[in-house]
Order: structure tokens, then C-alpha cells, then sequence
């Protein structure tokens, strides 16, 4: 009997202190048994930052976020309050900066605090320190992707003007001679960094392709952050040098119109780089571009707005994988016989009606037109079934260069796909023999009350013929 | 058939019903001398220490098990820093609770139901009366109460076993220190976390000691009855647990919800 | 606990009913049925206080049934239980209990408490009931395990007792306490006769002590020489009630019977 006795009480002993380990080991964390102090700091996006989130003071769990202040207007930011273990109070400085981090594509978010400067005065309790934006990937690829367009319009002016100007001048001076020394030498280094961050870039979306480290791995690794983040930055750089130049260059020219004239063969050899440069920037800015219609990266990106119809296959584009949730198909039809006719190649060509047409109908979706996506559906109902496809694409992209010419839509935003013949809901049942309009909206924006969806469309929100 | 459903339904709720009755009458008699303290704490050693080396097994086995798969699901999004935590948080809000309210349910709910079922059948439940015992008393109520004081305790050995097998799995691939396991491990866990879902298999333990004495009481027809007894008590309490935990889950995310 | 009571001896008859106590036990018009079988119908007996009162009958008649009756642990469907007076269908818990303490009672299958050893079980209503100590509780039980003759058992656990061996373990068990009122059934069943009549003289001494003996039993010998009183128990009825010379010269065929038998079946 007494052995039992012994047994059951070191059960319960046993499982107490069991359990009152793990509470400690969850207050220890939570830091219930700590001073802390209140500290603030500011953001203008969350980036995911919730109540409870850890806060790490230089890579040390520090405390906690122990309440989010929603702004009261647009313009103000969140306020995040949060508390810290009071020992690690000397280090957060007032010029300490607070961001919002990830551990992983999955991993928990933080609030992390650099430790301030050694001049800096201590925050004080209830003090306020900056926060820095969370970073987003689709924001510097996009930033990137300005950049470089910059960049490529930059070196294609310097380009413009140096032909312009060697066509003009006829003697160079040993000055500028000189001068020209001076700045091929930079622009050949803008050349090469463009083409290792193209080269780089590439390697990263190879690396995507390749499946050779998943997306998760890859953002895990912070790869494609700091590669992207790089490639950024020294693209500005690469920008505010070919300024610069550029700058120098148009001196060294006005210096050609007055003085003696350079060596031809000079000019030439300027030239080239320029061109060689040119084409470097160009195709970061490609891929770039890429990047974004990468197929694994396209569910993030899609959610920001962005398409690639070249990799959606008609199949999937009738089962709707441009939308979502929120986000409906809205389709104008337009029939074949108003809006083509038969030039005298045998190729089809816009009527002046058509465009009349097409004019009105993207009227009724101006309202939406740079947010929302436009897609124009191609379709086609004769001859065989690779009449039709081939048909159905050259009508939709006819219809979708007029539109971009006419109402200076982005290309981005503004879509074709081929549909061949069938065309279900259509208002000649099954089948359409000309283009649809169809405008990719959120339905907050939408000011009308949706239509019940037909089976087998891709949710038409509603339906509307202008012509047949 | 929709007849025989209904009159299945309506069987299984009076059933439901005569047991929780017994159950209440229990919780009632529990708080009115005599107590039985010396019956209690060897039920406690039959119910608790007993089952121990069980638990402590099948926790263990059931956090190695476990953190593979978490392995396996978190390495396809980088994510392998969280398998500590996220086996954790598995552990300690369901998987502990429940795959040890059904282990007990299976050992000491048969145990009981046999045990009880025997002494009902060989007359000793008689015996107990006619030495001036009261037989609910001094054997459902101890029980009862052994099964919910034990539950919690089994539960925490249970995911203290788990996270230290996740704990040898995860550092026989990644060598990763006790240490940071454990720091990583509750990181994410909150007191909600923990408290509710310990203190929920009460619950549990309250529906295995019940069903089980119910049953043991209620036994007829001899060693077969017993057989059948020991049988049922687990189907019984198996199924009472898991529609419970339902409840008991919904419960706890409406008094603690989920950040 | 046990109270020493006059006219404990012969002539039995008499003297318990003139007792002014009342007699210890009383069933009056008791029924009990199970399902559709009707075990007990408007069964009516009296046992005197401190006398030895045997029930007879063929198996399946509800001996035991009525014995259960007795100890509360079954309720009549009607009819009402008397025990010193107490009417055992209508007490609460606890006053039940306190007359069970006044009483033992023998299982058929002596019931013993299988999962604690022989000495304990016979210990147990100690424990329970009294604030004897430990050494004394101890003692008491060999004394009671000696008085049936199963001194060595002490520590064996029941299930590695043979059938006899049980039935005595249990009838220790029932005398724990001293009872006022013993109830046994088929005390000698599975003893062979010298084992067999120890217990029959040891139920004489008990009762020459004052004890009320209730008995159920096949052995006519053993009833003839511990019980005052028989009666027998027929398709639900008492159909003979009387000393074992009443009985015999009963005129009921099935009673001469039963009367002239020689040993239990
Ligand atoms: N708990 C019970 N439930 C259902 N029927 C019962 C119960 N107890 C006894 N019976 C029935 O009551 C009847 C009388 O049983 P009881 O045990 O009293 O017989 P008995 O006279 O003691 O026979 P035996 O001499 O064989 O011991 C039997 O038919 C038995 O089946
Ligand atoms: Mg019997």
C-alpha cells in the first residue's frame, strides 16, 4: 500500500513541476518576470505586425508589441507600442530604428531595433523611435525595373546626342581628347556592373525555374531580397554615374562645337560602349520584367496587379485563374462583322464602325482602366480548329493594339488571349465569332449590384452587347 | 431504416443521459464525507503512475513522428527554424490532449470498466454494501476522481515526452543544442495555449471515469457482460471524448480566441 | 457490539416471540420479481432475536433472493424488510449503513475482494468501521481466519483459494465485526463433512452467543442441528414453517421430502 501511495504522489509531484516548467519557460519568454519599459515607434504599413509579436533589440529577444494604434486619418501612421526588457534599455538610442522582419517565408514576424549610435541620447520611457518601411520584394523589383528603364533612356539620350554631335563636329581638341579618355573608362564600368546584375538577376530566376531551392528557400535565404535590393541600388548608382557622363559628355561636346575637332575614331569607339551599354540596361530591364512573370512568383505578383497571359493557357483562362475572390471578369461582346473587313492582303483589319464600337465600349470601362486588368478574348467560329485559334489571335490582337494606341493604356494591364471558337454564355449561346472585351475588376470597386454568374463562364458580372 | 436511425439516436441519448446522470451524482457525492483518500490515491497509482510509462512511450514516439512530418512540411517553405515551434503548438493545444485522453481511455477505461464489471458480476459490489460500504462512493468516485486529476498530469507527460522526441529527431538531423530547441520550441506557445487545453482534459478524464464505472456498474450476463463491459467503456469513452473535444475546443477559442 | 440476550437456548419458540424487543428480523408480504419471473410472492417470516433460523428450498427458489431482501441490498417490488425493528426499504443511506454494520453476511460465492489478500478482506469491515489499531485489526482477522480454520491463508490472495476455502475466508469476513444478525448462504456448500460440521459448531457457538443466524442451505443434517426454526421456500411461497419436527411430519409431500434427505445438493 505504501508504495502506491509513494507512486501516486510522485505522479502528481512530477506532473506539477512538469507543468509549472512549461509555464515558466512561456513567461520566461513572454519576459512576465522582467522590468521592461514602453517604447513607440511609427510605420505607415504593418507589413503583418500583430499584438504579441516578438521585439528583438541587435538580434536579442527583448520583449514584446503589446498594442497596434490604428491612424486616424490616411495621412497619419500606425503607432506600435511595445515592451522591453528594462536591461537592454541603454542600448535603444533615439536614433535606434525599429523595422518589421520575417524569420523565413513562414517564419514568425518581428519587430527588430538596431541598436542606436553611442552619441545619441537614451529613449526614453513612452519614447518614440523611427520606423523603417518593411521592405516588399514586388517594391523593389518594381523600383528596380524604373530604374533601369531610367537608365537605359539615359544612356540612349547620351547615345542620341554624341551621334548628333559627331555628325556636327569635324576637330578635337587634345582637351577633349582628354576628356574622352576620362569618361570611357566609366561608362565601360556602368557596362559591366549593368551586365553582372543582369547577370545575376538572371541567376536568381534560373535558380526559380530550376526548382533548385524552392521560392520558400530562396526568400528564406534573403537571396532574392538582397540580390533585388542590390541590383536596385546599384542601378542607381549606375544611374547617378551616367549622369554624370552624360553631363561631362554634353560639356566635352559644346567644347567640340567651339574648339578644333576630336579624332574620329574616338567618337567611335565612345559609341560603341554607349551602344554596348544601352543594350546591358535594356535587358535588366527585361529581366526584370521576368522576374515578375515568373511562374512561381506569379501568385504574388498577381495579387499586385500583374499578368502574364503568355504563360495562362486558354483552358485555365476559361476556369478563371485571373480571378479571385474579390476580382470578377466583366465582358462587353462584339460580333465579327461590324468590327472587321477583309483588306486587300486577306488579313482582317479594324472597320471605321469596329472602332466606333470598341471606342464606346472601353468608355463604359474607363472608370477602371489603369486598376483593373483588360483582357481581349479572341474568338473565332470558322473553318478548322486551327483557323479558328489563329483567327481568334490576330483579332484580339488587332483589337488590342488599337486600344493601346487609342487610349494609351499600359501594356502591362492590358492583355490578349486566343479563344478559338467556343465562348460559353456568349449571346449567341456556345460559340462567338469576334472579340470580347473583358475588364477584370474588384467587385468593391464595381458600383453596380453583380448578376447571378452563369455555369461554365468565368463569373460574368454582367453581360452586355453592343453589337452582334 | 430512418425509424431504426431515430430510435438508434434516441437509444444513444438516453444513454448519454443515464451516464451523465451518474456522472453528476458522482460530482455531487464527491464533496460529501466520507472522503475516501486512501482509495483516491491508489486509483491515482493505478490510473496515473500506472499509465505512465505508456504515455511517456507513445508521447515520445508521437513527437519524433511528429516533428518529421513537420520537417517535411516546413522544409518545402524554408521554414525549418519553426518545426520546434510548430510541433509545440500542435502538441500542447490537441494532439497531447487528445492522444492521451484516447490512451487512457483505451488502458485505464477497459481497466475500469473490466475491474468494476468483475466485482459487479462476482457479487463483491454486494459484498462492499453489505459491509456497510457505499460501493458508488468507494468505487466510482475515487475512480472519477483519480481519471480527472490524473488526465492533466498524463497530458503534460505526454507533451513534455513529445517535445523532447521531436527534440532527438530534430537534432539527429539538424544537431541543433537543447537549448535553443527549447527556446524555439515556446517561442510561439502562450499561456492560452498551454492552460485551456492542459486543464480541458479534466473533461476527458471525467468522461472515461464516468462511462467506465457507469458501465461497470450497470454490468449483467457474467464474464461475457465483463468482456462486453471493458469493450464498450472504450468505444464509449472514445467517442464521448472526441465529440467533447469538439465542444470543448469551439469553448476555449470563444473564452481565449486566437490572435 | 454484540449484545447478550436472554432465551438463547431451547424452546426457542416461545421465548422469542414473547421477547418484548420484537424479533430481529420481520419480511412482511414481500414480493420481488425479475422481468416476468416472480421470484418472491407475499413472502411474510419472523426470526427471533438470538435464534438460528434456516430457509429451505430447491435450487432457483430465491433463498438467496430473500437473504439479499434482508441486507437491503435488493428493495422488494412490495412488501416491507424489518431489521431490529428498522424497515430497511425505507432508511436512508446512512442508516442503512449503520444497520448493516450490525449484520453479516456469507455470498454464496463468498464474493471475496479479489484484488486485496485474504486478511485483508477479512480485516476490512475493521478498517472501515472501527479505530482499532492496526496491530489490533491484524489480530482480530487471524482470530477470525483461525475460527474457520484457515490460518495459513492469510496472505494468499482469493483467486488461489479452492471453493471451500473461499466460502470459510468469506464467513470470517462476515464475523469481522461481531454481528448481531448472520447471514449465510450455503455456509458448507463444497466442504467435505468434517470441515462441514467445524462450521456448523462454530455457527452453534455464535448463536449460543447471542447471535440471530439466518441460513440457507441443502444440508438437512446441518439445519436440523443449527437451525430452532426451518422454513421452506416453494414457487415464490413459504409453504412450511416450523422446528424440524414440525417439518417432518409436514403434509406436504415435497417438504417430508426434502426433510428426509441426507446431505446438501
Ligand atoms: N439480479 C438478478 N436478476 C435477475 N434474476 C435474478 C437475480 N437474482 C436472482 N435472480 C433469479 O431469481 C431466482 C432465484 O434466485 P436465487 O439466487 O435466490 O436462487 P436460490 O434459491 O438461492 O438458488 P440456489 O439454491 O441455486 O442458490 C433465480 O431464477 C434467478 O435467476
Ligand atoms: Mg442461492
Amino acid at each position: 500500500m505504501s508504495a502506491k501511495v509513494i507512486g501516486a504522489g510522485a505522479f502528481v509531484v512530477i506532473g506539477a513541476l512538469l507543468f509549472t516548467a512549461a509555464l515558466f519557460l512561456i513567461g520566461e519568454r513572454r519576459m512576465l518576470f522582467d522590468d521592461r519599459f514602453e517604447l513607440y515607434t511609427e510605420f505607415a504599413k504593418l507589413g503583418q505586425l500583430e499584438v504579441g509579436a516578438v521585439v528583438r533589440v541587435a538580434g536579442m529577444d527583448a520583449g514584446e508589441v503589446t498594442e497596434v494604434i490604428v491612424p486616424a486619418s490616411p495621412a497619419d501612421k500606425f503607432r506600435v507600442r511595445m515592451e522591453v526588457r528594462d536591461n537592454l534599455h541603454q542600448l535603444v538610442r533615439t536614433d535606434s530604428i525599429a523595422s518589421v522582419q520575417t524569420e523565413g517565408l513562414v517564419g514568425g514576424i518581428f519587430l527588430s531595433i538596431a541598436t542606436g549610435s553611442e552619441g545619441a541620447p537614451v529613449v526614453p520611457e513612452k519614447g518614440t523611435i523611427p520606423g523603417r518601411e518593411p521592405f516588399v520584394l514586388a517594391d523593389v523589383l518594381e523600383q528596380a525595373s524604373e530604374t533601369f528603364e531610367q537608365v537605359a533612356m539615359t544612356v540612349d539620350k547620351i547615345s542620341g546626342d554624341l551621334e548628333t554631335t559627331i555628325a556636327r563636329v569635324e576637330v578635337a581638341t587634345k582637351d577633349a581628347h582628354q576628356l574622352f579618355i576620362d569618361i570611357t573608362p566609366q561608362i565601360k564600368s556602368i557596362a559591366e556592373n549593368g551586365s553582372r546584375m543582369s547577370a545575376d538577376t538572371r541567376q536568381v530566376i534560373a535558380g526559380i525555374q530550376a526548382g533548385e531551392g524552392t521560392l520558400g528557400k530562396l526568400i528564406k535565404d534573403d537571396t532574392l531580397y538582397v540580390r533585388a535590393r542590390e541590383v536596385a541600388d546599384e542601378a542607381q548608382v549606375a544611374m547617378a554615374n551616367v549622369r554624370q557622363v552624360s553631363d561631362e559628355a554634353r560639356r566635352a561636346i559644346a567644347d567640340f562645337r567651339s574648339e578644333d575637332g576630336p579624332a574620329k575614331g574616338m567618337f567611335a569607339h565612345v559609341r560603341v560602349t554607349l551602344g554596348q551599354t544601352r543594350d546591358v540596361v535594356a535587358n535588366m530591364a527585361d529581366v526584370t520584367e521576368a522576374m515578375k512573370h515568373n511562374f512561381l512568383l506569379r501568385g504574388f505578383f498577381n495579387r499586385r496587379g500583374y499578368f502574364d497571359l503568355d504563360a495562362i493557357s486558354p483552358a485555365q483562362y476559361r476556369a478563371g485563374v485571373l480571378e479571385n475572390g474579390k476580382r470578377k471578369a466583366m465582358r462587353i461582346w462584339l460580333g465579327s462583322p461590324v468590327l472587321f473587313q477583309t483588306a486587300a492582303s486577306g488579313a482582317e483589319e479594324l472597320t471605321d464602325d469596329g472602332r466606333a464600337r470598341i471606342d464606346a465600349a472601353i468608355t463604359t470601362f474607363l472608370e477602371h482602366l489603369p486598376t483593373s486588368p483588360l483582357v481581349i478574348e479572341g474568338y473565332a467560329s470558322d473553318g478548322s480548329e486551327g483557323d479558328r485559334y489563329r483567327v481568334s489571335r490576330q483579332r484580339a490582337g488587332i483589337v488590342r493594339e488599337y486600344v493601346l494606341g487609342r487610349f494609351g493604356l499600359t501594356a502591362n494591364n492590358t492583355g490578349y488571349i486566343a479563344l478559338a471558337g467556343n465562348a460559353v454564355a456568349s449571346p449567341s449561346g456556345d460559340h462567338w465569332d469576334g472579340v470580347a472585351l473583358t475588364l477584370f475588376i474588384d467587385l468593391e470597386d464595381l458600383k453596380f449590384v453583380p448578376q447571378p454568374r452563369s455555369a461554365g463562364v468565368p463569373a460574368v458580372v454582367s453581360t452586355k452587347v453592343i453589337s452582334k | 431504416m430512418v425509424e431504426r436511425t431515430g430510435l438508434a439516436i434516441l437509444a444513444f441519448l438516453g444513454w448519454v443521459g443515464e451516464v451523465s446522470l451518474f456522472g453528476l451524482r458522482a460530482m455531487r457525492e464527491a464533496f460529501r464525507p466520507p472522503f475516501e483518500f486512501a482509495e483516491i490515491t491508489r486509483q491515482l497509482y493505478e490510473v496515473g503512475w500506472r499509465s505512465a510509462p505508456l504515455i511517456a512511450t507513445s508521447g515520445f514516439s508521437i513527437g519524433v513522428v511528429l516533428s518529421m512530418h513537420t520537417r517535411a512540411s516546413l522544409e518545402r517553405f524554408g521554414a525549418e527554424a519553426m518545426i520546434p515551434a510548430g510541433l509545440t503548438i500542435a502538441l500542447i493545444r490537441e494532439t497531447g490532449p487528445l492522444v492521451t485522453a484516447l490512451l487512457v481511455s483505451g488502458r485505464v477505461g477497459a481497466g475500469i470498466g473490466a475491474e468494476l464489471g468483475a466485482m459487479k458480476v462476482t457479487e463483491q459490489i454486494d459484498a462492499l454494501e453489505a459491509v456497510a460500504v457505499d460501493s458508488f462512493k468507494y468505487l466510482a468516485v475515487t475512480r472519477i476522481i483519480a481519471c480527472i486529476l490524473a488526465l492533466p498530469i498524463l497530458t503534460t507527460i505526454t507533451n513534455v515526452c513529445g517535445i523532447l522526441g521531436g527534440y532527438l529527431a530534430e537534432t539527429s538531423i539538424s544537431g541543433m543544442s537543447l537549448e535553443l530547441y527549447f527556446s524555439r520550441a515556446f517561442a510561439v506557445v502562450e499561456f492560452s495555449d498551454l492552460i485551456p487545453s492542459t486543464l480541458k482534459t479534466m473533461v476527458f478524464g471525467m468522461i472515461i471515469g464516468t462511462v467506465a464505472c457507469y458501465l461497470g456498474f450497470t454490468t449483467t450476463q457474467g464474464t461475457e457482460g465483463v468482456g462486453r463491459t471493458s469493450t464498450r467503456s472504450v468505444v464509449m469513452s472514445s467517442i464521448l471524448i472526441i465529440l467533447a473535444n469538439v465542444v470543448l475546443v469551439r469553448l476555449i477559442f470563444f473564452l481565449f480566441p486566437p490572435v | 457490539m454484540n449484545h447478550l440476550r436472554q432465551g438463547s437456548d431451547a424452546h426457542v419458540d416461545a421465548a422469542a416471540h414473547s421477547d418484548g424487543d420484537g424479533p430481529a428480523i420481520r419480511l412482511e408480504g414481500v414480493s420481488k420479481s425479475f422481468a416476468d419471473l416472480k421470484v418472491l410472492d407475499d413472502v411474510t417470516l419472523d426470526v427471533a432475536q438470538g435464534t438460528g433460523f434456516c430457509l429451505l428450498g430447491r435450487s432457483g427458489t430465491g433463498k438467496s433472493v430473500t437473504l439479499k431482501h434482508i441486507m437491503g441490498l435488493m428493495m422488494p417490488d412490495a412488501g416491507r424488510v424489518f431489521v431490529h425493528g428498522k424497515n430497511v426499504t425505507e432508511l436512508k443511506r446512512q442508516e442503512l449503513g449503520e444497520v448493516r454494520r450490525t449484520m453479516g453476511f456469507l455470498f454464496q460465492n463468498a464474493a471475496l475482494f479479489d484484488s486485496i489478500t485474504v486478511g485483508e478482506n477479512v480485516a476490512f469491515p475493521m478498517r472501515r468501521h472501527t479505530d482499532w489499531a492496526e496491530e489490533k485489526i491484524l489480530d482480530t482477522a487471524k482470530a477470525r481466519l483461525a475460527d474457520v480454520g484457515l490460518t495459513e491463508a492469510f496472505d494468499k490472495m482469493p483467486g488461489d483459494l479452492s471453493g471451500g476455502m473461499k466460502k470459510r475466508a468469506g464467513l470470517a469476513r462476515a464475523m469481522a465485526l461481531d454481528p448481531d444478525i448472520l447471514l449465510v448462504d450455503e455456509p458448507s456448500a463444497g466442504l467435505d463433512p468434517i470441515t462441514g460440521d467445524e462450521i456448523d459448531e462454530l455457527l452453534l457457538g455464535l448463536k449460543k452467543k447471542g447471535t440471530t443466524l439466518v441460513m440457507v442451505t441443502h444440508n438437512i443434517p446441518s439445519a436440523r442441528h443449527v437451525a430452532d426454526e426451518l422454513a421452506m421456500l416453494h414457487e415464490g411461497r413459504i409453504i412450511a414453517h416450523g422446528t424440524a419436527g414440525e417439518l417432518d411430519r409436514s403434509d406436504d409431500a415435497l417438504v417430508r421430502a426434502f426433510m428426509r434427505s441426507e446431505s446438501g445438493g
